[in-house]
Order: structure tokens, then sequence, then C-alpha cells
């Protein structure tokens, strides 16, 4: 028997909203927040044109970069990366033998490394294969490394994005909240966060460029940026930004950037591996 | 006799005007006080430096003055070094501000972050909240950047966590703190803090609800909608005594940065500061009122501090909402 | 030798006064001379330092980006030109989530450099 008026108390009551507990919000509405923040800017452009970056949003860019992609200027990156692969080490080891999975990996970074209590990022864990085996490491922005990066991203095309923040062991996601905090702090001498340009102002312009978002920014990495002539690595983008506000850049591959590499391919989540990329 | 004069004059303007600092240089001993100066400056801005590097907030350029500043010392050139050993101090201290403001991660407004649906479960015991008063049933208030509504438990089973439900506890610290603790200082109760915690939802920015504990006690539960400002971050101890400068320093950040005071030649201008509701642990807890005295002294008007007295003990006992972040 | 060192002294004392009171610009009157708005109009352009049409569409500034508002109508809609200079002196007072740099505050131009460029832009 249904007590009609004991039941609209309680609807009334619910529509009130009142939670005993507290509301839970993680890394998927984060990434829903930064989503639904673009689609009301841009109602028109589909969710997987978003591995594009700027290129999504930009329909003039997207003419230039469309010709370019044409002859990709990346090609001779991923070749000499082939080769990198292949190579034995001194010890008659490769790097088939730290990844027996083959090239296709790029999806699997970052991940949360228990062992290790740290963000493992792939430069990072290409650099742990060659020390094991006695060989001398890579730079992290600059170099060979952006080969063999290539390469991999290359061979990781179509791989998607599925980034899970491990529920056994919290440092993951103090790791994954210090990346969100770093991606909302503002820094320089200018003063930005790169909420400023990626999330608060996307889809405006500086002078000539416009502010790409966030979301789908990790998808097409290593990049061929014609300002730098050659491909380099996201972290040497990390450092890029920062100096251009006038911050002083942190090291590559350290704490900070690797915490912001995981906060940032959350935010991709879902979506396809599409590097090496190029760009302006 | 006059004629050296002249001729001192002469050669002095030659030198400075063509840019040489030999003759300058050469008066400039180690003894002279503006190379100690000069190298005192360079000292500080190394120092402003590093502080602004250890909340990872230096400033891309700093360095470089404080580069520059060496080499004009080592050339001789005191006044150049002193300017931009200024200008990198300067640097340093306002990048180090600028990362330590934003110690405790606030999101802006832009980032609209919706918590996930509650699972029936939690829906089901929503429509069982009690009210706070007839007509008062829930508070919604942002924390952290989430959206939280405070409202009152209907789980009959709920009881006070354990730390509050003890009884027994030593004096010092914990004594029992009296009805009001100053002049002119109110003391409030849970319906004027969440009065409060209201007004700041709705954008008032001149109000700040403090929870005075460390974190470790915050972390266990805290009102939704408060700041965590550790009393020991605005008292050393209980008396009020500072160790070190690095201690008024961090008070002089809390005050500027947190509370909107305003310090101009070394005096205090508290008429824009926000009104402050400060809480601790309950009846028995000495830090929130350590933290109003300390206040007090420094010139902050009492109208504008109000002490929640019953704090914590007395938010969960009445089965209001807490979070624990 | 005293004699010696003391006129030097005072010679240098003088020389550094006039050599510094080059270098110090001097202050100027409330009243807007046009070699104030040029060299305002330099420091708005100045990449490194007013920067301005990175953000702003401006003057005859190429390739204005929109972040900003545009700068027209300055006078219009800050007519009191003290709130102008604070806007720029640190925007975020008025909006701590400003996109814009807090130019004054965090010492990327100096005050001078603060006063010529408001000049200029209360001009447009």
């Amino acid at each position: 028997m249904i007590n009609y008026r004991v039941l609209k108390k309680l609807v009334a009551a619910a529509l009130v909203g009142g939670f005993v507990i507290t509301a839970q919000a993680g890394p998927e509405e984060d990434r829903q927040a930064f989503v639904d923040s673009y689609k009301w800017k841009f109602p028109n452009v589909p969710m997987e044109e978003y591995v594009n970056g700027v290129y999504a949003i930009d329909k003039v860019g997207r003419e230039n970069w469309e010709a370019i992609e044409e002859f990709p200027p990346y090609e001779i990156f991923i070749d000499e990366g082939l080769t990198m692969w292949e190579k034995p080490f001194a010890n008659g080891k490769s790097y088939k033998d730290c990844f027996p999975e083959g090239p296709g990996i790029a999806h699997k970074y970052p991940h949360w490394d228990k062992q290790q209590g740290m963000v493992m990022t792939l430069p990072l864990a290409l650099n742990q294969c060659l020390e094991a085996n006695g060989e001398k490491p890579l730079k992290y922005k600059k170099g060979p490394i952006n080969n063999i990066l290539s390469y991999i991203a290359f061979e990781s095309r179509g791989q998607v994005t599925n980034l899970e923040i491990p529920q056994d062991d919290p440092r993951a996601m103090e790791a994954y909240e210090e990346g969100k905090k770093f991606y909302f702090t503002r820094r320089g001498q200018l003063n930005f966060s790169c909420a400023t340009c990626h999330l608060q102002n996307t889809g405006m312009q500086v002078r000539t460029e416009i502010l790409s978002p966030s979301v789908g920014h990790t998808t097409h990495w290593p990049v061929y940026r014609s300002k730098w002539g050659t491909v380099g690595t996201l972290h040497r983008r990390f450092s890029g930004c920062n100096n251009n506000i006038r911050a002083k850049a942190l090291e590559a591959q350290g704490e900070q950037y690797r915490n912001l590499e995981y906060f940032l391919t959350s935010l991709s989540n879902g979506l396809e591996l599409n590097g090496p990329g190029a760009r302006k | 006799m006059h004629t050296k004069k002249r001729l001192s004059v002469v050669l002095l303007a030659i030198c400075l005007s063509s840019g040489s600092a030999s003759l300058i240089a050469a008066d400039a001993k180690k003894g002279d006080p503006k190379m100690a100066e000069a190298q005192a400056m360079i000292t500080a801005a190394e120092e402003a430096r590093k502080k602004a590097a250890s909340v990872d907030s230096e400033w891309r350029d700093t360095g470089k003055f404080i580069k520059k500043a060496q080499d004009a010392l080592k050339a001789g050139k005191t006044d150049d070094a002193i300017r931009l050993a200024k200008v990198a101090e300067d640097q340093g201290n306002l990048a180090y501000e600028q990362g330590f403001s934003q110690k405790e991660l606030k999101l802006p407004s832009y980032f609209k972050v919706k918590a996930s649906a509650p699972s029936p479960v939690s829906a089901a015991m929503s429509m069982k909240a009690h009210k706070i008063t007839p007509a008062l049933t829930s508070v919604e208030v942002m924390h952290k950047g989430e959206m939280v509504s405070i409202s009152r438990t209907a789980d009959e089973n709920a009881v006070i966590p354990k730390a509050y439900a003890s009884t027994a506890r030593e004096c010092p610290p914990f004594c029992v703190q009296p009805m009001a603790i100053g002049p002119g200082v109110d003391t409030i109760g849970e319906l004027e803090v969440l009065d409060y915690l209201e007004r700041i939802a709705k954008g008032d920015p001149t109000v700040l609800v403090v929870d005075s504990r460390t974190s470790d006690w915050m972390v266990r539960g805290t009102v939704p909608g408060s700041v965590n400002i550790p009393w020991n971050r605005i008292n050393i101890d209980l008396q009020g005594t500072f160790g070190s400068q690095a201690e008024v320093d961090s008070l002089d950040e809390i005050l500027q940065n947190q509370f909107h005071a305003r310090k101009t030649n070394g005096e205090w201008d508290f008429r824009n500061a926000k009104t402050l509701v400060l809480f601790c642990n309950g009846i028995w807890c000495p830090q929130s009122t350590a933290n109003i005295r300390t206040l007090t002294k420094l010139g902050y008007p009492a109208y504008k501090l109000k002490w929640y007295r019953g704090g914590m003990q007395s938010w969960v006992s009445a089965g209001l909402t807490t979070v624990n972040n | 030798m005293t004699k010696h060192k003391k006129s030097l002294a005072s010679a240098a004392g003088t020389l550094a006064l006039l050599t510094s009171a080059l270098l110090v610009i001097p202050t100027l009157s409330a009243a807007e001379g046009t070699g104030n708005i040029d060299k305002g109009k330099a420091i708005a352009f100045g990449r490194t330092q007013g920067n301005c049409v990175t953000c702003h569409m401006m003057d005859d500034g190429e390739s204005p980006g929109n972040l900003g508002p545009p700068l027209i109508a300055m006078k219009a809609r800050y007519p009191d030109k003290a709130k102008l200079r604070a806007q720029i002196w640190d925007p975020t007072a008025a909006n701590p989530e400003s996109a814009m740099v807090p130019f004054g505050i965090y010492k990327v131009l100096t005050e001078q450099e603060i006063d010529y460029l408001v000049d200029y832009i209360w001009s447009l």
C-alpha cells in the first residue's frame, strides 16, 4: 500500500539533494568536465577529432597541416627509430628483450609503477632498458630518443588511450592529483597556468596561434615541430611552454613533468594514438 | 691646488663618460662598503631564488640576473651589480609568493566538475536526511572544486567517531575553553557557521571558514567549505612566540595571501581583511583560540573574528556532513 | 693627499649625481606630452615588454590576438585613468581568474614604463 503523502515528502527531500555521503568525483569526472567545456565551445567537433590537437578546431591551420602530412617530415625519424630498435646492444641483447611485445606499446605508457613508486613513462622505460644493458642513456628532449619514440609511436597508431589509476596504491592517485594541481597552478613571471590557455581560453587566438584543447594533447607525441626543425618530445614541449611564460623549466622526465603527463594522458582516455605528429 | 682639483674632475668625467670603471675599480678595494653591499645583495638574491625553486615556482630569468650581477661585481661595476641583484631578489620573492599562495589547490570557476550520480543506496539514504532546523534541510557548498551538500545523517546506526568519543583528556593542552575568548570576538554555533558557508558558496569573497587543525586531524573529517590553515602556521606555540624568521614569514604570507591583510611600511592594514571563522576539535581544543589571540594581538579587528567553539566534536555530534580532504 | 681624495670624492659625487640624473627619467607632469604617448606605444608593441597585440586588437597592430577586448574608446571604458593603470598593474585584483599578465606587481614593466604605457593606451 503506497502512502503517497510520505512518498511525496521523500521525493521532495531527495530533490533538495540531501546526500549523506560526499559526492564522488575522480579522474573520469575531471575528463568529462574538460570535454563538456570544449563541446560547449566547439559543438560540431566530434570526439575522435581531438587527437589532431589544434587542427580539430583551426580550419585554416588544418589545410596547411594536411598538405604537410602528404610528405610527413617525421618519416626519416621513424626509419632511424626502426634501425635503433633492431640494432643489438654491446652485450648482444636489444630493445626487443626489454619489450617482448614489440614496438606497438605506446598506449601502455604512462602507467603507475608500484615497485618503483613512480609514474613510468615510455622514455624513462627506454632508458632503464639501456642502463640495465650497460648502454648510455639517451637525452630526454633532443636527439636520438626522438627516433625510437617516433618508431614506437608509429607502430602504436590505432591503440586507444586507457590510463587506469590503480586502486591498490594510493600513491598513484596522489601522482594524478599532483599532475592535476600542476596543470591548474599559475607559474612564471607572466603568471599563466596550463589551464589559462588550454582550458579557459581554448580556441582563442594569441597573435596568429589558436590555443589547443588539452583533451587529445598526449596522443600524437613525439612531434615534428617546424619551429624546432626536428622531432621533439612531450617533455621538451613542457619546457618550452614553461619558458614562454617566463617560468624556469623543470627537469625533463623529472617527477613534476611525469605526474603532469599522467594527468594529461588520463584526460585523453578513449582517444586513439596517432603519433608521431607534425606541427608548426 | 685648484688646477689639481679641476684636473681630477676632468679625469673623472672622461673615465665615467667613456664607460670605464677602472678609476672607480681602483678605489673599490675589498673593504669598500659598496662591494660588500653588492655581495650581500647577490647572496640575498640567491636565497630568494632558492626559496622560489623550493616551491617549484622559480622564474626563467632570475638565475640569469644573478649571473649578470656576479659578472658586474667581478668587473667592479658595483652599482650595476646591486641593481641586477635587486631585480633577481624581487623575482625570487615574487615567485615564491606565487608558488606558496597556491600550495592548496584551488580549482578555477571555469572548471566545472559534476560529481557522479549517487548510487541507488545513497539516494535512498538521502531521502531520509533529517532536517537541520525546521526550515533548513541542507546547505550546498564548494569544497576543493567539488559541490558538497551539507545535511544531517538519518542513518539510525550512525555514532560519533571514536576520536571524539573519548572523555578523558589531559590539560594542558586539552583544557576546557571559556565561552568568550576576547572582547568583540563572537562565539558562534553550527547555524552561524552554515550561514557563513552559504555566503561563501554564493560568491562572497570577504569570508573564510578556517579549520585550524593540523592536516592529520583534518583528513579524518572536516567541515565542507572550510580551508585548512594548521594552527602551528599562525602560532608556533600556545604562548604565541615565534621560533624563527621563517615562521614570522609564514604568518605574513597567510595574512596577506589568504586573509587579504595588507602591509604598508611594516604596519598591518586590516581594512579589507576577510572575516574569519576559526574552529578546531572542540571545547577542549586550544588551537583556534591561540590563533585568535595572536591575530588580535597583531591588530586583526575583533569583529572580523568568529570562534566556532563547538568545533568538530559538536559538528559530528549533530550528524552534519564532513569531507576528508 | 687628504685634500686630493676629498676633491675626488666630491667631484665623483657631483658627477654621479649628474649621470644618475640623466639615467633616471625625471617625473613628468600630468599633462599628456606626445613624447609620452610615443614612448608608451613603443612599450606596448615591444615583444619583451607590453606585447599587448598578442591578446588585444589595437591601433595599427598586425595579427592581433583576441583573448582580451579590443583597445578602443578607452576613455569611455575607463573614465578614471587610475583604474586603467590599476588594471594593467594587477589585473587579478579585479578578476582573480584573469588571463592578463600582472605587469606591475610582477615587475614585467617598471613603474615608469607603466606610466608611459597608460598614457598611450588611454589615448586609444
